[in-house]
């Protein structure tokens, strides 16, 4: 067991001296999100589950948005294995906002255009930092969700982020800004 | 039954137990080391936090882990009662402890700390300059009186929105205000040498667990030296069940340990160290009731698990406007913080309260925090603002040592006991009115450092009480005190018990009184010289 460790420790040493090579040995893994079949949703749940993180996160100019991050895929997984009463809440509140919309714009929020959909979600952020009912709690639950699930996203970190980490440096040169006088 | 009788038995491999195996085992005694866990490999056994959070979340959360891969996965649960305000007890069953998920942080106790306890900081100092240097702790030359400097390897900076704190720091002792801001000690190497453990790698990932065995552990550094001695014999996933008198009953003779398998063992030695932790050591003395000692080994005192304290606090985030355009940099590291508020109430206490806090302080992007708050809005002006309060935000974790009290102690559990039979332990904590008040000025003090380094507040407790307050569940101290009078303390100024004179401790249950300061380095040094004593005493014959 210790000698395995040693020669990691010594590849490590040498990989420190070459970041650029070393960022290679971190490559990204992937999920098969085309053939993914959700397990705590439907399909039609699903599919609002993505409409409704994308006029969240929206992809605009500064990056990719919760749908090219796959969102939907992190809060089924999440779901699929939280306790069964939080799914069935999750799902009860995806039914009232399908139910709500239909009285609304007569048609799936999926089919909304993006204004119907941007409008609705207003109405549902209205009361987030004073939540009243059963919706405005989900809301708040609905949209720390989907963020937890933006940011773990490896795209989101580097495309929007512009996260820099998560390599092997030689160094680390803390705040790069000389004299610390910040731009 | 094993007849062959070693010269000191350490139960424990931890930062403590490690130390003590490897002093000893270089004094030519001959040693055993029983941990109740297994060798666990870096980058093979853990590690691995560098790949996707979405590639392996799913087998994850089957596991009922959390989604951000850690050593940790490794520790205990359902191991102890908490009673009162919420405690916790960080325990990682495995060679090397708790060590494999420490932070790394390394700051010395200075002379006003040490003033309780029977042992002054210039006889400790010694002591902690080869704890460093066997360590690698990095760090600045800072002059601070009462955290001095050591042995350090070169420092590691601070980031943008640290240097923001630290300006606001410069401005209030402008204005006559005894604080400082300095960057922080860590045990990782940031030079190379030939010898020493991997040159830091600065991902950031060190509580998780280092995979490449930079961070210091007992693991990867004490414990594979005393190997090499020639002297040690290390029993893995062996737990320790009785701790066995020799007929006067004032001597340890033996422990009784069962293996993975079950089976029942006794391993016969001259001296023994228990370093099994703050908790796990108070219990073990207080569960052996024997006609000599009836409430338990080496508690004439009845001090053995009292006098419990432990570090908590509260948390500030901040957010810099100025930082606002900033690129995101890599802000990795090594590990969240990187800068420490410290030096506050040396000079002069406080009026409100009795001792004083420190305050660790973060920023930036970072595997582990990249959403510090919660923010009103949707579409692209709310992801456009998640982003800048992520690039741009500080976070102060505020670390203050309880006050200790009657209300705070461990004790046995009448009803609840381990797989074999061994009651486990309670820990009652309950906050007092020094706590609070101390929490208070935590957060009006880094409230008011924030504004002065032209910062907003992002979150901030509404309200301190002890409902808020938290528990470091991993810097519990002083269950089995040091002390000069054998009333009120357990052990005496060379860590050996009042009581018993084969019996050592080893681990940071020793502690006299506890500042602000994190306690590994501190354990290690006294571990350190707790074991030259003994193996001095040995070779005196003292012992046997």
């Amino acid at each position: 067991m210790i000698s395995e460790s040693i020669a990691r420790r010594e590849f490590f040493t040498i990989l420190g001296i070459s970041a650029a090579t070393a960022q290679n040995l971190f490559a990204q893994h992937t999920v098969d999100f085309a053939a993914y079949q959700p397990r705590a949703f439907t399909p039609s749940e699903y599919e609002l589950l993505d409409a409704l993180a994308e006029t969240l996160l929206p992809a605009d100019e500064t990056g990719p948005g919760a749908h090219d991050a796959h969102v939907a895929y992190y809060i089924d997984v999440v779901l699929t294995h939280a306790p069964p009463p939080r799914r069935l809440s999750w799902k009860s509140s995806l039914a009232l906002v399908q139910s709500l919309v239909n009285q609304r714009f007569h048609q799936p929020f999926t089919n909304c255009s993006v204004a119907q959909r941007q409008e609705f979600l207003a109405e549902l952020a209205s009361h987030e930092l004073n939540p009243q009912t059963a919706l405005d709690r989900f809301f708040i639950e609905f949209k720390r969700t989907v963020v937890d699930g933006f940011y773990a996203s490896d795209l989101i970190r580097r495309e929007h982020l512009g996260y820099k980490g998560n390599i092997a440096a030689s160094e680390f040169p803390g705040c790069p800004h000389p004299n610390f006088e910040h731009p | 039954m094993q007849s062959t009788i070693h010269d000191v038995c350490i139960v424990g491999s931890g930062p403590g137990g490690g130390i003590c195996a490897y002093v000893l085992a270089s004094a030519g005694l001959k040693v055993a080391l029983v941990e109740s866990g297994k060798w666990l490999r870096p980058g093979i056994d853990y590690g691995g936090h560098h790949s996707s959070i979405y590639q392996t979340l799913d087998a994850r959360l089957a596991a009922q882990r959390s989604p951000l891969l850690s050593v940790t996965d490794f520790s205990d649960s359902n191991h102890f009662t908490p009673v009162g305000d919420r405690p916790g007890h960080g325990l990682l069953r495995a060679v090397g402890g708790r060590s494999l998920c420490w932070a790394g942080h390394s700051l010395r106790f200075g002379p006003l700390d040490f003033q309780p306890w029977p042992v002054s900081y210039e006889t400790v100092a010694p002591y902690y300059s080869k704890a460093e240097r066997l360590m690698c702790v990095y760090g600045n030359k800072d002059g601070l009186w009462n955290m001095p400097d050591g042995d350090f390897q070169k420092g590691v900076s601070l980031r943008c929105a640290e240097h923001m704190l630290k300006s606001g720091v410069t401005r209030l002792k402008a204005q006559g205000r005894k604080m400082d801001f300095v960057p922080l000690r860590k045990a990782m190497p940031t030079e190379s040498h030939p010898g020493q453990r991997a040159k830091c790698h600065y991902c950031g990932h060190c509580m998780n667990g280092c995979e490449v065995d930079a961070k210091y552990t007992s693991a990867n550094t004490p414990i594979p030296l005393a190997r090499n001695t020639g002297n040690l014999t290390l029993f893995t996933g062996c737990l320790m069940t009785r701790i066995v008198m020799d007929r006067t009953g004032r001597r340890v003779a033996a422990i009784e340990y069962r293996d993975e398998s079950g089976s029942l063992h006794q391993l016969n030695c001259r001296a023994l160290v228990l370093a099994c932790s703050t908790i796990e050591t108070a219990r073990h003395l207080l569960a052996n009731k024997t006609p000599e000692f009836p409430t338990g080994l080496a508690n004439s005192s009845g001090q053995v698990g009292r006098n419990l304290t432990s570090h908590f606090g509260l948390s500030v985030t901040a957010f810099f406007p100025q930082l606002k355009n900033r690129d995101a940099s890599n802000d990795d590291g090594t590990d969240y913080y990187h800068g420490l508020l410290t030096g506050l109430y040396w000079d002069q206490p406080n009026k409100n309260f009795a001792g004083t806090y420190q305050v660790q302080c973060g920023s930036g992007l970072h595997p582990s925090n990249t959403r510090n708050v919660y923010l009103p809005g949707f579409g692209s002006a709310f992801k456009r603002e998640l982003k800048e309060k992520s690039i741009c935000s500080a976070n102060m974790n505020m670390q203050g040592a309880l006050l200790p009290s009657a209300k705070k102690f461990v004790d046995l559990d009448p009803d609840r006991k381990d797989l074999y039979g061994l009651p486990l332990p309670r820990i009652h904590l309950h906050y007092e009115d020094n706590d609070v008040a101390m929490a208070q000025d935590m957060v009006e003090t880094s409230e008011e450092i924030v504004r002065a380094a032209h910062g907003e507040i992002l979150s901030s407790p509404r309200k301190v009480s002890a409902e808020t307050l938290q528990i470091d569940y991993n810097h519990w101290v002083g269950t089995v005190r040091m002390g000069t009078d054998p009333n009120t303390s357990v052990l005496n100024a060379d860590g050996q018990s009042h009581d018993i004179p084969n019996l050592f401790i080893g681990d940071s249950s020793v502690f006299s009184a506890y500042p602000e300061k994190n306690p590994t380095l501190t354990n290690i040094a006294l571990a350190w010289r707790m074991s030259e004593r003994l193996a001095d005493k040995a070779k005196r014959g003292e012992i046997s």
